[in-house]
């Protein structure tokens, strides 16, 4: 398998008045043709601002420092804002989060396929634009008739979360990228999304990279998962070795604070302390400051991600300087 | 059709109400509307001004015995057949000086509601799309400054530097009085020019709010979701900005529009009687200064009609043009 996307150092911020976020902070990992990756971290950790800056999205105080996006041999952050749009969409689509106000209120979803087609020049007449879009809508499971005279207030949020997914899929890109394609839905609606990202890998010949707070979501459709902690990747693993063989501490952290439904709750451990501020976050490891493993080390110097075993990454000194690989 | 239905009750109420009350405070406003009458009669024909107040009263057809109730059915029952009551200072019926003045103000108001609002849209649009430029900072600064002034000032401002300093615009009126009413080129030219003044000084205060909330509505457009799920993917800047953010924003103003335009009939008043353009404001002035109350109530019984029929019309085209309310 080749790597299709190589992210390389990546480092965003957001300027605020307060100073400037450090939300992506040297950010590297590849992405498999043909795979899933999952990018799961807290709230505010900086998920989203990977995607962000990858896809060229980032909001107007956002700041791309350095790094370099991969994709194909091209560099997807250094290509001219006409070049990056014609690759925008047609071979790589974006989900954004918020999905229930991605859709303009006052414009039919049959218009929303027109413009982006138009936007791309692609000379479909309409009905041609009407097969590929009924198309695309019967593969997230809508029925076309009903949803594509329908405005955006006419459907349910789970069923806009899926007009946008079929809008995605709509020029079929090779990468398709989700930003929290859960969040803001209930229950039984996320699970129905995840089988239709799952019935859709099966049946498409498409790399998937998706943002999630949820593990449990990672786990049921990631093939390899990468975790997010203050800005930095800490471990990027696959999906089977993450939930066997954590590796880094936070890791074990978030892996122990889950709550299953059967689960004896004595054994559920919150991870102490909350997460860093991204304007001061702490120096050397981000984690150190709630890692029971702490030593001198982690207070100076930022571990690098380093290759263990079985190409496995983590970015931890316990690793890295030969300290206890058993803890 | 449920809803048009429900909607029109709820105006007709509207409408009872407040032309009742209209009706209350004008009858009860202090002084004796056949006292002016009275004093003019007394001093021509050289009598005691109880006498002339009597002819007065009886020319004026108030019958001082009459109860406030009685009168109030005669009232209504006019206003049902379609009158809307008498001057008596003009000597004329209402109607006739609502049929004779109101063209002059519709002119005038739809020139300056089209004005003020195309340009407005335009220009509130241009200066949520450059933020954080000069050229926003120079239009929310002059459309706040123009915002303050009241029209009767401008109208004052206009008249001084346009009519009577440089002489471009006439003085007052409608048209010139030499010249014949027609459909020659020369006498539709004339009554533009005429107009101009009054439209330039109801124009331009309000084209400076359509200005800022046109500005302010656009802004809070290109922040949501959907502006950047169109950039994602890969729409271009003048398809968002057409169909994504300006359809968006200029949504609430077309209400505002409709409502504007009746308010703007009573509103019309200081300017009209500065520029002495012989529109519904014009008549409006002259009513309180003589005090005919015939034409004051009627005057405010045709504004209360404008704003309902307004309001009505801004719910319908709303309906038309946002697909949310339609399906409400």
């Amino acid at each position: 398998m080749n790597s299709l996307i190589k992210v390389e150092n990546l480092r965003a911020v957001y300027l605020v008045r307060e100073g400037t976020i450090k939300a992506a902070d040297g950010i590297s990992f590849d992405v498999q043709e043909n795979s899933v990756t999952a990018i799961v971290g807290e709230s505010a950790s900086g998920k989203s601002t990977i995607i962000e800056a990858m896809t060229r999205t980032l909001p107007p105080n956002g700041r791309l420092l350095e790094g370099k996006v991969l994709y194909k041999g091209k560099d997807l952050l250094a290509l001219k804002k006409e070049e990056f749009r014609r690759i925008k969409w047609k071979e790589i689509a974006l989900v954004p989060q918020a999905a229930q106000q991605s859709l303009n209120p006052t414009m039919k979803i049959i218009d929303h396929f027109k413009d982006t087609i138009e936007a791309h020049r692609i000379n479909w007449n309409h009905d041609q634009l009407i097969q590929k879009a009924s198309e695309k809508l019967e593969m997230v499971r809508l029925n076309p008739d009903a949803v594509l005279y329908s405005y955006p207030m006419q459907l349910s949020g789970g069923m806009k979360q899926r007009v946008l997914i079929a809008l995605a899929l709509l020029l079929d890109p090779e990468v398709l990228i989700l930003d929290e394609p859960t969040s803001a839905l209930d229950v039984l609606t996320q699970a129905y999304i995840v089988q239709l990202l799952k019935e859709l890998k099966k049946k498409l010949n498409i790399t998937l990279i998706f943002v999630t707070h949820d593990i449990a979501i990672a786990a049921e459709l990631a093939d390899k998962v990468a975790v997010i902690y203050a800005g930095n990747i800490v471990e990027y693993n696959s999906v089977f070795r993450i939930f066997k063989n954590p590796l880094h501490p936070y890791t074990k952290g978030l892996l122990g604070s889950i709550m299953a439904i059967n689960a004896d709750m004595s054994k559920i451990k919150p991870i102490p302390g909350a997460p860093p501020s991204l304007l001061t976050p702490p120096s050397g490891c981000r984690f150190h400051p709630r890692c029971e493993h702490a030593m001198d080390i982690c207070k100076k110097e930022k571990p690098p991600l380093i290759t263990v075993e079985d190409g496995a990454q983590v970015a931890c000194h316990l690793y890295s300087q030969g300290g206890r690989k058993d803890a | 059709m449920n809803y048009v239905i429900n909607r029109v009750i709820y105006l007709l109420a509207v409408f009872v109400i407040a032309v009742s009350g209209i009706f209350v405070l004008v009858n009860n406003m202090p002084g004796d509307p056949a006292y002016g009458l009275a004093v003019s009669i007394a001093q021509q024909r050289n009598m005691q001004i109880e006498q002339a107040l009597e002819i007065a009263r009886s020319m004026m057809g108030i019958d001082p015995d009459e109860s406030l109730l009685t009168r109030y059915g005669k009232f209504m029952s006019n206003l049902l057949k379609g009158n809307l009551g008498y001057s008596a200072f003009y000597n004329t019926s209402v109607n006739d000086i609502i049929s004779k003045s109101l063209p002059w103000t519709i002119f005038v108001i739809s020139l300056a509601t089209l004005l003020s609002f195309v340009v407005g849209i335009f220009l509130g649009a241009l200066a949520a799309q450059k933020r954080g430029t000069v050229i926003e900072w120079i239009i929310s600064t002059v459309s706040s400054i123009i915002q303050a002034i009241p029209p009767f000032i401008l109208a004052v401002l206009i008249l001084f530097v346009f009519s009577v300093t440089l002489r471009l615009l006439p003085l007052g009126g409608a048209y010139p009085v030499d010249v014949e009413p027609s459909f020659s080129f020369e006498f539709i030219y004339k009554m533009f020019l005429h107009a101009l003044g009054p439209m330039l000084a109801t124009a331009i205060p309000q084209m400076a709010s359509w200005t800022l909330a046109m500005r302010g509505n656009t802004s809070q457009v290109m922040e949501e979701d959907f502006i950047r799920f169109a950039e994602i993917r890969g729409l271009r800047d003048s398809v968002i900005a057409k169909k994504y953010i300006r359809n968006n924003a200029v949504l609430p103003l077309v209400a505002s529009l409709a409502i504007g335009v009746g308010y703007m009939l009573g509103g019309h008043t200081l300017v009209e009687s500065i520029f002495n353009y012989p529109g519904i404001g014009f008549y409006f002035g002259k009513a309180i200064a003589v005090r005919d109350f015939g034409l004051l109530t009627g005057l405010f019984t045709l504004i209360v009609i404008g704003v309902i029929a307004a309001t009505f019309i801004a719910d319908f085209v709303y309906s038309l043009i946002d697909p949310r309310v339609k399906l409400k």
